[in-house]
C-alpha cells in the first residue's frame, strides 16, 4: 500500500506538475493516485493541471480541428466556421507547397537573421537530443519532427533543446526536422529546418 | 456497512455514488499505466465493477477504507491487463504474426482524456497570460521541473511559484472552488 499523503505534502512536494509530466516516481504516483481517490482538491488540481499540459502540448493542427468543430464556447464562433476551415484549407496548401518547393536546409548551417541552426545528436538509447540558438524573444519553440514510416511527433518547450525518445520516432528512413520559435503573442519570429540522417 | 460517524448506509445508493466519484480518476490512473484510452475506459469500468460487487456483498465494512480497497482493485486490473497483454504479443510474435498492440503506445497517455473541445477552451485562456505565466506552466506541467529550479529561472521564491501556479490554474477556470474541498486531512 503506497504512503498516505496530506494535501500539504502533495503541494511541497510538487507531485501534481511531476505526475501530469511524468516525472514522478512510481511510489510517489501511487501515493497521489491514493490521496486524490479521498481529496477532491487535490482531485481537481490533478485534473486542471493535466488540462493545461495538453493544452501547452497541443499541436495547431488538432487547435484548428477543434475550432471547425464548433469547440468554441462562444455562441457566435459558428458563423465564422466556413471562412475558419477556408482559412485552415488555405493554410495547408500554402504550407504544402511552400514545403514542396522548399529544398531541404542542410544540418547546422544558419542562413541569416530569422533561421535557427539546428544540431541533432542520436543518443546510445537510440534516442535523439536536438539543440540550436536561444532566440531573444522567444517564448516556446514548436519542434515537429517527421520520418518516413511513422505520424509527425511534434513538442512545445521552452528551452532551445528537446529529447526525443526512440519509440517515439520512426525506427527507419531519415528524419526531417522542423523547429519555429514562437513570442509571446504566438507569432512564430524564427524558423529552422534539417534533415538527419538514419539512426546508426 | 456504515460511514465514519457510525450511521448505516444503503449499498445501492452508495455504488451508485462510488460509480461517479470515481470513475474519471480510475480512468486516469488507468491510462498512466495502460497509456490507451479504451484500454483505461475498460479497466476502469472492470474496477467499478468489482468495488460496486465488493459494497453489495458487504466486503467492504467500514467506508474510510473504501479509497484504499478501490485503489488496489484498479491496480490488480490494470496488471492483470498488462500481463494478458504481454501474453497476446508473445503469442502473436510466435506466429511471426504482426503484434496486435493494444496498450503502450501513446508518449503521453493522460493528455488523452482531455477532448479538443477542452484544449481549445484552455489554450484560448492561455494565450491571454502574461509570457511569464506561461513559462511558468509550462516549466511546471510540461518539462516537469523542480520548483527551486523555476524559481531560479524566473527570478522568484519557490513559495510564489506555487501560490502563482495555484492562482494561474484557478484564473484558467479549470480548478474545482475550494469550498469543495473534502480532503481527509490537510
Amino acid at each position: 500500500m503506497p504512503d498516505s499523503l496530506t494535501c500539504e505534502d502533495v503541494s511541497s512536494r510538487d507531485l501534481v506538475p511531476q505526475y501530469v509530466s511524468g516525472v514522478v516516481s512510481e511510489m510517489d504516483a501511487e501515493a497521489l493516485e491514493l490521496h486524490v481517490l479521498g481529496c477532491e482538491r487535490c482531485w481537481a488540481e490533478l485534473q486542471a493541471a493535466r488540462d493545461v499540459r495538453a493544452a501547452l502540448l497541443e499541436p495547431t493542427s488538432r487547435r484548428e480541428d477543434a475550432l471547425i468543430a464548433g469547440g468554441s464556447s462562444r455562441s457566435h464562433g459558428r458563423k465564422w466556421l466556413p471562412l475558419v476551415a477556408a482559412a485552415v484549407v488555405l493554410l495547408a496548401a500554402a504550407g504544402a507547397w511552400e514545403t514542396w518547393h522548399t529544398p531541404p536546409t542542410v544540418p547546422e548551417v544558419t542562413r541569416g537573421e530569422g533561421v535557427l541552426s539546428i544540431t541533432g545528436h542520436w543518443m546510445s538509447e537510440g534516442g535523439l537530443r536536438l539543440e540550436w540558438p536561444a532566440r531573444n524573444g522567444a517564448v516556446v519553440y514548436h519542434v515537429r519532427v517527421t520520418g518516413s514510416s511513422a505520424r509527425p511527433v511534434e513538442k512545445r518547450v521552452t528551452l532551445p533543446a528537446a529529447t526525443f525518445l526512440r519509440s517515439e520516432l520512426s525506427p527507419v528512413g531519415q528524419l526531417t526536422v522542423e523547429v519555429q520559435a514562437e513570442n509571446a503573442v504566438g507569432e512564430v519570429i524564427a524558423h529552422g529546418s534539417t534533415i538527419l540522417p538514419s539512426r546508426p | 456497512m456504515s460511514d465514519s460517524s457510525g450511521r448505516d448506509v444503503a449499498p445501492d445508493a452508495l455504488a451508485a455514488d462510488v460509480a461517479v466519484r470515481y470513475r474519471e480518476r480510475l480512468i486516469l490512473f488507468a491510462a498512466r499505466r495502460l497509456k490507451n484510452r479504451a484500454a483505461a475506459e475498460d479497466a476502469a469500468q472492470e474496477t467499478l465493477r468489482r468495488v460496486l460487487d465488493a459494497l453489495r456483498q458487504g466486503r467492504v465494512r467500514d467506508l474510510q477504507a473504501l479509497p484504499a480497497f478501490t485503489f488496489e482493485t484498479a491496480r490488480h486490473v490494470c496488471q492483470h491487463m498488462l500481463r494478458d497483454q504481454y501474453a497476446t504479443d508473445r503469442a502473436h510474435t510466435a506466429l511471426e504474426q504482426q503484434p496486435a498492440l493494444v496498450m503502450g503506445e501513446h508518449p503521453d497517455p493522460l493528455s488523452l482524456l482531455v477532448t479538443a473541445e477542452r484544449v481549445a477552451q484552455v489554450r484560448e485562456t492561455l494565450e491571454s497570460l502574461e509570457p511569464t505565466d506561461r513559462v511558468l506552466l509550462q516549466l511546471s506541467f510540461v518539462e516537469g521541473l523542480p520548483t527551486r529550479e523555476i524559481a531560479d529561472r524566473l527570478g522568484l521564491t519557490p513559495v510564489n511559484v506555487r501560490v502563482r501556479r495555484h492562482r494561474l490554474l484557478r484564473r484558467l477556470g479549470v480548478l474545482v472552488t475550494d469550498s469543495r474541498h473534502e480532503g481527509p486531512e490537510e
